[in-house]
């Protein structure tokens, strides 16, 4: 089992390193970066240099903002200054974010999704090798020749990862991703019967084994006594999911579906605050977070190791403030160090 | 002293690119630069900040229309962080036939326009995500609609300085327009910089009420300090012949004079599908002085202050172009002895 840590969203990019060198002593197989306040590439060119065997991924870079030859390069060079220790991670993000925010192109995120990694690892792949690589299709429309990687590579090819959660973009993870990386609001129930046939049918079709595939969990966990702070702060975890309607059959498929819609009714008449927080009830907490002693939390957190291939610890909840965010973290390491 | 600035080169090994980082900033120049082809512009400038104290770190140039607007900010921003204030966004437009070949951009359309744009765009994101403002921008090539952006994330010293790298007219205007400074071009001639260069730029700060002292315009020369000045024309050749079989110069290479040269250059290239001596052959000892500075230690300082007379800061450059590394690593060591502040 490997273990992952998530870097937290919003932090300087000083605290980002530290973090990594942590995580790296305690033994943790791979630090990921976000792409929202910070840009996903920067933080780790500047952890690269700080450690020395601890992989370094994004969870993840947005993928359709900015071109693919452009996600090549960055992957390239950090794993160049990584020593082949990088992973890309991609997913589409919001259709909002996409159009309104970036002002470029959503479209269907699975098939664009699919579109975007193949040219991405045909740049990496084949054209750094002086190789032409020519792609039409839905969202791209490429030729490159004439161009080559000029620096040494360590390695001929990068994992690519996705951040997903429904079953087509678990599929066409199958179909042409190293790995992936579900959204921290996955249940063990959810991974287990949703995501995982649709990425072994993905896999199947394109002729691959299940074992050249890294699956993870991806969890929000928090080991304290104090568990009426930690459902408080992990109401904020659900709710910030719950406003956002792409999530909505997740929760009607856990039964949540009247719950969900009541929170993001409070937000859409108040905005996001305490109040449509605290509607979250109790039992969200639990369908879809880790709280709880040590041993409850190693024992829920071994149900998922059952079947998948790593275990992403995600940056604590949103709602936590710096010290409980602190005191969750140590617990992790406490448990999970090796 | 003139303010001068120094390629970070090619390299990726983490040890070199950093031992380079610093040999620039020992030197006492006040930049150094990495470009966009075979690498990301980012990543190098990431890795070699924490590294550097002084310099300023700059993408000469990050290419404009390859990433969206907030994708350059937020990456501005880290590199802004990571080299507390010493970022520089040098954005150049890129030729058409790379943005939307390699890259898929599906609107290029008129570089100048479009980057200057695109500069408006990486202004107006960065103001907003500096006081949490929600930030609108419609233009002809962006239109952008941000809200529930909770900053702030403000630049160190309030402002990212952004850079444009100019050739010819309509993109000089556009960085008098708009840029806070401009990045020089190999093929810069100093009859070019007094003639296009300046009056260009002026033109742009004119129209957009600004001043001379609100835009810091940075040539790019290309210098060969050697006594020997026959081998020295011979070892420059490459750097008009590499760029005069680039069809986006011609009107560049023209102007000078050389059209005739330029066809036979561009003749040869075609017949021999890529370069060889046959190209070069063309180059003679006027059309390497035009856009070259061979001499000695003293001729290279009284060329280069010529340049220092109209430009506020000189990128140098040594011969690289069809040349043995050791014979470009003898014009680099000699070059930072002429130079070094």
């Amino acid at each position: 089992m490997k273990y992952y840590l998530g870097l937290e969203l919003d932090a300087a990019i000083d605290s980002q390193v530290d973090a990594a060198v942590r995580a790296e002593s305690a033994g943790f197989d791979a630090v990921w970066s976000t792409h929202y306040y910070n840009s996903p590439f920067i933080p780790l060119a500047a952890i690269a240099r700080e450690t020395k065997s601890i992989g370094l991924g994004t969870n993840i870079a947005y993928a359709f903002t900015r071109s693919p030859m452009e996600t090549a390069l960055s992957s390239l060079d950090l794993d160049a200054v990584s020593d082949g220790r990088f992973s890309l991670g991609l997913a589409p993000g919001f259709h909002t974010i996409n159009e309104k925010w970036y002002g470029v192109t959503h479209g269907r995120p699975a098939p664009h999704m699919k579109e975007c990694i193949q040219v991405t690892r045909a740049v990496i792949e084949e054209a750094s090798q002086g190789r032409p690589v020519s792609f039409k299709g839905d969202y791209y429309d490429i030729e490159i020749d004439g161009w080559h990687r000029a620096q040494p590579m360590p390695r001929p090819r990068v994992p690519i990862y996705v951040g997903a959660m429904q079953e087509g973009m678990s599929r066409m993870a199958g179909d042409v991703a190293d790995g992936l990386i579900p959204h921290s609001i996955c249940s063990a129930r959810w991974i287990r019967e949703v995501m995982l046939p649709n990425v072994e049918r993905g896999l199947k079709r394109s002729g691959r084994r299940r074992e050249d595939f890294d699956f993870c969990a991806c969890l929000s966990v928090a080991i304290t006594k104090d568990t009426k702070q930690a459902y408080r702060d992990y109401k904020d975890t659900i709710a910030f999911a719950a406003v956002t309607r792409p999530y909505q059959r997740l929760f009607d498929w856990h039964g949540f579906g009247r719950e969900a819609a009541a929170i993001r009714d409070a937000f859409l008449k108040n905005g996001y605050g305490p109040e449509v927080i605290a509607r979250v009830p109790d039992e969200m907490v639990d369908a879809f977070t880790i709280v709880g002693s040590m041993d409850e939390v190693r024992r829920r957190v071994r149900e998922f190791e059952e079947f998948v291939d790593s275990v992403f610890f995600a940056q604590s909840s949103y709602g936590s403030g710096p010290d409980v965010k602190a005191q969750y973290l140590d617990a992790i390491y406490e448990v999970y160090s090796r | 002293m003139g303010r001068y600035g120094y390629a970070l080169g090619d390299t990726m090994e983490p040890d070199a690119l950093i031992a380079r980082a610093r040999k620039i900033e020992d030197a006492g120049f006040d930049a150094a630069w990495s470009n966009e082809l075979f690498t990301s512009p980012f990543v190098p400038l990431a890795t070699v900040a924490p590294h550097t104290g002084k310099i300023k770190l700059g993408s000469s140039i990050a290419y404009g229309f390859t990433r969206s607007p907030l994708e350059t900010v937020i990456t501005s921003l880290d590199l802004d962080a990571i080299t507390n204030g010493r970022f520089i966004l040098g954005l150049g437009s890129g030729v058409r036939r790379l943005n939307e070949m390699w890259h898929g951009v599906p609107n290029y359309g008129r570089p100048a326009p479009h980057l200057k744009e695109c500069v408006r765009a990486i202004r107006s994101i960065i103001d907003g995500v500096s006081s949490g403002e929600p930030v609108r921008f419609e233009g002809e090539y962006y239109d952008i609609d941000m809200r529930g952006w909770e900053g702030p994330h403000k630049p160190i010293n309030g402002r990212v300085p952004i850079y444009m790298a100019a050739v010819r007219d309509g993109m000089l205007r556009a960085a008098g327009d708009v840029a806070d400074g401009v990045l020089g071009f190999p093929m810069w001639s100093l009859e070019w910089v007094k003639q296009m260069v300046i009056p260009n730029i002026e033109k742009g700060l004119k129209r957009s009420g600004r001043e001379r002292k609100d835009i810091e315009v940075r040539a790019a020369v290309t210098v060969a300090i050697t006594n020997d000045k026959k081998q020295g024309y011979r070892d420059a050749r490459g750097t008009p012949g590499f760029y005069t079989t680039i069809r986006t110069y011609q009107p560049l290479v023209n102007w000078h004079g050389y059209e005739k040269e330029a066809d036979r250059i561009r003749e040869a290239f075609v017949k021999l599908q890529g370069f060889g001596d046959e190209v070069l052959e063309p180059i003679h000892d006027d059309m390497v002085d035009t856009f070259v500075v061979v001499g000695n230690a003293d001729e290279a300082r009284a060329r280069v202050a010529h340049f220092e007379e109209f430009c506020d800061a000189v990128d140098l450059e040594v011969p690289h172009n069809f040349i043995p590394d050791e014979v470009h690593e003898e014009y680099e060591k000699r070059l930072f002895e002429v130079f070094a502040n």
